[in-house]
């Protein structure tokens, strides 16, 4: 093999490594988010994580996303629920599910590590798997992710699409437990 | 070994797509009011009804009623808390619903993405495990250009297989169309063997008017003109007339025979005139798999013995030399016949290159023939020869080619100094590997039209030993094709008919770099 295919080859295998890491991670507590088939039959929010300004200075939240109306988004935090104005908001990611691509990216490393039976054939099979392997993981990753500041587009993931219901004490609400969910 | 590592890695990326490609689904969610509720997806299998104090119904299966007014089904009512505050069969009226959502979950895309590229690659795979003597295998290929793309049409010294065996191999670069003084010719090394380039020169020598230059098996060259096609050509399998009326890439061949792969086959031809002195019969071919099968086969057979074999010729052992000789001896070239005074087909001449890729082109010169004499017939292997053309010409007189040493080398775009004075040195060689790529240039005379082009390679090169033919290793076998050639090529028959139909398809397929 020449000195040029060997580094075309180690190159592919590092970016194998490296593009399959590059996948979207929510910052859900781990076992919180429901996966594509649960979410048929959750009623909770979706996860969202929302960058906002108060008096110029950039602040963050994460938590259950609860409604998102023209005027504000309301999120379930850890300390309970917070009401952010729409126009503050810098950016906010919303998770609607948990991607479950783990075993994705392992058949997309396995298939990386068989091309060791193509002999130098891998010099363009390992690049092969590298480029469709990272960027299927990446794709399905990023598929349940919604990021936008739009509460149009947000709604449809929260607990109330409807809004917040009339007369709903916020400090009522409590967060999902991910200790008593059952896992269909 | 390696056959393990195939199998395994197979197996485990075969595991890898059942864990993978189940569970990965994208979700696709729709927010529907009460009054659109006849647009309300039904693939969904749940359907959620959300309810203004905040509660949620979670229902499936589920059915609308338009007419009443009314969703019902089985499920669960959940308050704003997500408690469970009911469950079983539901009838919510629409009045009541603040809005409906439903979801349909499907298989992500990407599975599909590398469900193709999983396919490819067991394909290979599978290919490398069944039929490791197909991949494809060559001496140093040479790109010239026709005049308007790159053709391959030449392959160097494909008979030196061993440093002993190092060679001079002449190739006619009969297509070749030059645009300019500066003549380019890209050699490769598109196979996993090792080539060691002892020199690459471009023989130019004059033509003649409305002629051509061809040069014969003893490496001399002739100026030929009236150079007149077959009009007759039958075989086996009938006219072949088409197919070797000009070197255009469609060419005559046949199948071996089943019992045995030395089995001889002749080719009628006949010519508008063929009597007289100084003619030539040129003859555009190359070889097909079978010799590069039975090479592949040998190195097989001999095994981890391979070694000693290379080892014995380079020390310049007489016997092992004849013996690496006698399977080609056996299969022999194509000979050039003509009926004698007592009507008796007689070989007057044969040409014989080694190579399974470049078609060369050669010629015959035949003696000189009786008054009358319009026929000519060939006489080869079965199934181990496609030809290309068949000509007549006159041979006008011999000539002698300007010899042209690279004055230029270039690898990509980038001018590579040392290759050129490696090439450019007889007593230094340019070692090359699998994907190694150059473009050497030539300054050809000024009236570089009228030069007739041929190829002039020395060196040898080295086949990778590869560990899926060492399962096939039986020295005994090795013994027969070197000593009793004609019974090996009995013997391995129905072996190689087995695979001929689909040989060449498999070996161009796993080329391992592609121009």
């Amino acid at each position: 093999m020449s000195a040029r295919n060997s580094r075309w080859t180690a190159v592919s295998a590092a970016g194998l490594v490296l593009l399959t890491g590059a996948c979207f991670h929510s910052t859900a507590p781990r076992g919180w988010l429901p996966t594509a088939v649960e979410a048929q039959r959750d009623a909770y929010g979706g996860w969202i994580k929302l960058d906002y300004a108060v008096n110029g200075n950039r602040q963050a939240l994460h938590g259950e996303l609860i409604a998102a109306a023209p005027d504000s988004v309301h999120v379930l935090t850890s300390e309970g629920m917070v009401a952010v104005l729409t126009a503050t908001v810098i950016s906010g990611t919303l998770t609607t599910y948990d991607a479950n691509y783990g075993g994705l990216r392992l058949w997309a490393i396995f298939g990386g590590v068989s091309t060791l039976s193509h002999g130098v054939g891998l010099v363009f099979t390992l690049p092969l798997w590298a480029i469709a392997g990272s960027t299927a993981t990446a794709s399905a990753s990023k598929a349940p992710r919604v990021e936008s500041t739009n509460p149009a587009l947000l709604r449809a993931y929260a607990r109330f699409p409807q809004g917040i219901p009339p007369g709903l004490d916020p400090r009522s609400l409590r967060q999902k437990d991910i200790r008593t969910l059952s896992r269909h | 070994m390696r056959n393990a590592l195939r199998w395994l890695s197979a197996s485990i990326l075969v595991v890898a797509v059942v864990v993978g490609c189940g569970k990965v689904y994208k979700q696709r969610r729709t927010l529907t009011e009460p009054a659109q509720v006849a647009t309300i997806d039904h693939k969904s299998p749940f359907l959620k009804a959300h309810m203004r104090d905040g509660g949620v119904y979670i229902l499936s299966p589920w059915s609308v009623d338009p007419t009443a007014r009314t969703v019902s089904g089985q499920g669960e009512r959940l308050d704003a808390n997500r408690r469970s505050v009911g469950t079983g069969a539901h009838l919510i009226a629409l009045d009541s619903v603040a809005l409906f959502e439903t979801n349909v979950v499907s298989t992500h895309g990407s599975v599909a993405a590398l469900s193709i590229v999983t396919g490819a690659s067991l394909a290979l795979t599978a290919l490398c495990l069944t039929n490791p003597k197909a991949c494809f295998g060559s001496c140093p290929t040479f790109y010239v250009s026709d005049g308007t793309r790159a053709v391959l049409e030449a392959e160097g010294f494909s008979a030196s297989v061993a440093p002993a065996l190092e060679a001079t191999d002449i190739d006619a670069l009969y297509r070749a169309r030059p645009a300019s003084r500066m003549f380019e010719v890209r050699m490769t090394n598109e196979a996993l063997e090792t080539h060691v380039v002892r020199w690459a020169r471009v023989l130019a020598a004059p033509r003649p008017d409305r002629g051509r230059v061809v040069a014969t098996q003893a490496g001399a060259f002739w100026q030929a003109s009236d150079i007149v096609p077959a009009q007759r050509c039958s075989a086996s399998e009938g006219d072949c007339l088409a197919a070797i009326g000009t070197i255009d890439g469609v060419e005559r061949f046949s199948t071996t025979d089943s019992t045995d792969l030395a089995a001889r086959e002749v080719i009628d031809l006949e010519f508008p005139i063929a009597a007289g002195d100084s003619l030539g019969l040129i003859i555009g071919s190359r070889q097909t798999l079978l010799s590069t099968y039975l090479l592949y086969q040998a190195m097989s057979y001999m095994g981890r013995s391979v070694g000693q074999w290379l080892a014995a010729l380079q020390r310049g052992d007489i016997r092992v030399r004849e013996q690496s000789q006698s399977l080609g001896r056996a299969l022999g070239g194509i000979e050039v016949q003509v009926l004698d005074a007592g009507g008796v087909w007689t070989t007057v001449g044969q040409t014989q290159e080694t190579g399974p890729l470049a078609s060369d082109v050669r010629v015959v010169p035949l003696p000189r023939l009786r008054p009358g004499t319009t026929r000519l017939r060939l006489r080869l292997t079965r199934g181990h020869w496609r030809i290309d053309y068949l000509a007549l010409a006159r041979l006008s007189g011999p000539v002698t080619p300007l010899r042209l040493d690279p004055v230029m080398v270039r690898r990509g775009n980038t001018t590579d100094a040392q290759a050129l004075a490696l090439l450019t040195d007889s007593s230094r060689t340019l070692v090359t590997l699998p994907g190694d790529e150059y473009t050497l240039v030539y300054q050809l005379p000024e009236d570089f039209s009228r030069y007739e082009l041929f190829l002039e390679s020395r060196g040898y090169y080295l086949e990778w030993m590869r560990e899926e033919w060492l399962a096939e290793e039986n020295p005994a076998r090795a013994m027969m094709m070197f000593l009793q050639p004609n019974e090996a090529l009995r013997a391995l028959a129905p072996e190689f008919k087995a695979r001929e139909r689909d040989m060449e398809a498999a070996f161009w397929r796993s080329r391992y770099v592609r121009p």
